[in-house]
């Protein structure tokens, strides 16, 4: 069985608009192990914390952001799925203001399987977010 | 994962909030003065994949092109020097420290990390969540 927390997710303000936190599954998160993969390339990193900055950003205003930097994915007809995204990076997000869930990270050649993953999350696991 | 403090000190993070700021500016001009792209590139004298270039939040052009588009529409770039370390103030630290049910303060990092099967419980002054083995999440505020 699958035990999920959150966390304060570290990498953003904790005072603005939005609070942005991540998924603990089993004690681990999957954006943690994302970044320790893509710091090993310079340009992955430089394009993570543009990323990084975007969320930030969010965290701080919830106001409108380029769809070349984050674009809003429906689920049942909602926007509650939030993707940044940077050249080739993407960070995966569930909104449910003023709560941000960081739930996963990921390459754009994945994106049709994570965008799918992170679906199926959702519906696996309703009770965990309508508690969000 | 890079800390909220140590981004504060990159360059991707200022230019990219620079890059937004200017993005959020030109939309709300055009959204009070009812513009689209071409009517604004018209307006600015400017070609509309310019205007897509700073929309799509990825200006990075001279110094002076800055200062043009900003007059453009009325308004002026101010920018100030400020250290380091005064940018980062101790109040938007992100990682915060809870009380635990023994009442010891310990980075909630720290204490996921160490606390596999047990239950936790800890408050922070304006929210309270509850951790528990097995429960799917708790009460976020």
């Amino acid at each position: 069985m699958c035990n999920f927390a959150v966390e304060i997710f570290g990498s953003v303000r904790s005072d603005g608009k939005l609070k942005f936190y991540k998924l603990l599954e089993n004690g681990k998160a999957q954006i943690d192990a994302f970044y320790d993969e893509i710091c090993k390339s310079e340009r992955l990193l430089k394009d993570f914390k543009s990323i990084l900055a975007c969320m930030d950003y969010v965290a701080e205003t919830d106001s409108k952001m380029p769809n070349t930097k984050v674009n809003s994915i429906k689920y049942n007809g909602k926007d509650i799925v939030i993707e940044f995204k940077k050249n080739t990076l993407r960070v995966y997000c569930i909104k449910k203001a003023p709560n941000v869930l960081v739930v996963l990270g990921g390459f754009k050649k994945e994106q049709g399987a994570d965008i799918n993953k992170l679906k199926r999350f959702i519906k696996e696991n309703k009770n965990l977010l309508e508690r969000l | 994962m890079i800390a909220y403090k140590e981004l504060l000190t990159t360059p991707e993070y200022w230019t990219t909030r620079i890059q937004l700021g200017l993005y959020n500016m030109l939309e709300n001009y055009m959204e009070s003065n009812n513009l689209s792209r071409v009517d604004l590139a018209n307006r600015l004298g400017v070609t509309k994949g310019y205007v897509s270039q700073v929309l799509n939040g990825d200006f990075d052009h001279r110094l002076s092109k800055l200062v043009e588009l900003s007059m453009a529409i009325g308004m002026v770039p101010q920018i100030s020097y400020v250290p380091m370390d005064k940018v980062f103030a101790p109040e938007t630290q992100a990682e915060l420290t809870f009380d635990i049910i023994n009442n010891n303060k310990t980075p909630i990092s720290k204490l996921l990390k160490s606390f596999n099967n047990a239950s936790l419980q800890f408050s922070k002054a304006e929210n309270k969540s509850i951790y528990k083995k097995d429960l799917v999440l708790s009460d976020v505020a």
